[in-house]
């Protein structure tokens, strides 16, 4: 799910190295957080959230194929 | 459908709904604003704003080299993302009516066809994301607006086909009647699919209604 996440962002900013993602457990799942430059938000996000909708439905069909509970946060560097 | 002009309380809301109808983003067109909104006192003398927008350069069609070039972009994309989701899928670029399909393909077992149902998603909700991420891409590394198609196993041609005749059909029911008629809620996708095929039919107009997920479109009488 990490890799998967770290895969869309990077090709979709400008600054790839600054992407990383963290894995954290909680009692209603994984919980995946995104952290891009600050440049990048816009890229991540898209007009009216659909980049980030699109991440998040994508993410969420894979933690179904994985047989998990995944939900993403997208958080300032 | 290459201009049209559309209201709403702000200019950023006009426009959303502007670009939806033109299935645009807001790099491919030109935006004029015709009124400024205005709140008015006590909601007296207050105005929508209003919006003109229109496609740019719609003439200039893409090359085949250039669609070539988005696709491949598209399938090594969308071949990267299968390998993380562990799905086992092909993809295949293909030409189709001047348009540039790319199409994933399962392998034909048990495990694929669950795969490619979830690629797809309810009402085609996955395929969208999968739409919009490819769409993103391929703009990144290209001049010009992404023309490729996103397909699971030719999900999208077998519902378009299916939803172009249905539109077709009602559009006529309301020629004869003179009663609008509504279909039922669909993606943005879908909803320019339906304006497209009911455009070539006179006496009729489209347009969409209704907040998302649930905006639909209602064909009615024109003029």
């Amino acid at each position: 799910m990490k890799e998967l996440l770290e895969y869309l962002a990077r090709e979709l900013v400008d600054h790839p190295d600054a992407v990383e993602v963290t894995e954290v457990q909680d009692d209603r799942g994984l919980l995946l957080r995104l952290k891009v430059d600050p440049e990048d938000m816009g890229k991540v996000i898209g007009r009216g959230g659909r980049t980030a909708r699109a991440i998040r439905t994508v993410v969420k069909a894979a933690a179904v194929r994985a047989g998990v509970h995944a939900a993403v946060e997208i958080v300032e560097d | 459908m290459e201009e049209v002009e559309r209201s709403g309380p702000s200019v950023e809301e006009a426009l959303e709904v502007a670009l939806e109808e033109l299935g645009a983003s807001e790099q491919e067109v030109v935006v004029e604003i015709v009124q400024e909104p205005r709140s008015g006192v006590l909601g007296i003398g207050a105005q929508d704003a209003v919006v003109r927008v229109r496609l740019k350069a719609r003439g200039e069609e893409l090359s085949e080299d250039e669609l070539e070039e988005q696709a491949e972009i598209a399938c090594e994309f969308l071949e990267g993302l299968l390998e993380r989701m562990d799905i086992a899928a092909s993809v295949e670029p293909g030409l189709e009516d001047g348009s540039m399909y790319v199409d994933l393909l399962g392998e034909g077992d048990e495990q694929a066809d669950d795969d490619m149902a979830l690629l797809i998603g309810r009402h085609g909700q996955t395929l969208d994301a999968l739409q919009e991420l490819t769409r993103v891409v391929v703009g990144r590394r290209t001049e010009g607006r992404c023309r490729v198609i996103v397909d699971v196993e030719d999900y999208r041609k077998r519902r378009r086909r299916r939803l172009e005749g249905r539109a077709r059909d009602l559009a006529k029911r309301v020629q004869r009647s003179g009663r609008e008629e509504a279909l039922e809620p669909l993606t943005a996708f879908e909803r320019k699919i339906v304006h497209d095929a009911v455009s070539g039919v006179s006496g009729v107009t489209t347009e969409s209604r209704g907040e998302e997920p649930e905006r639909y479109v209602v064909i009615r009488p024109s003029g």
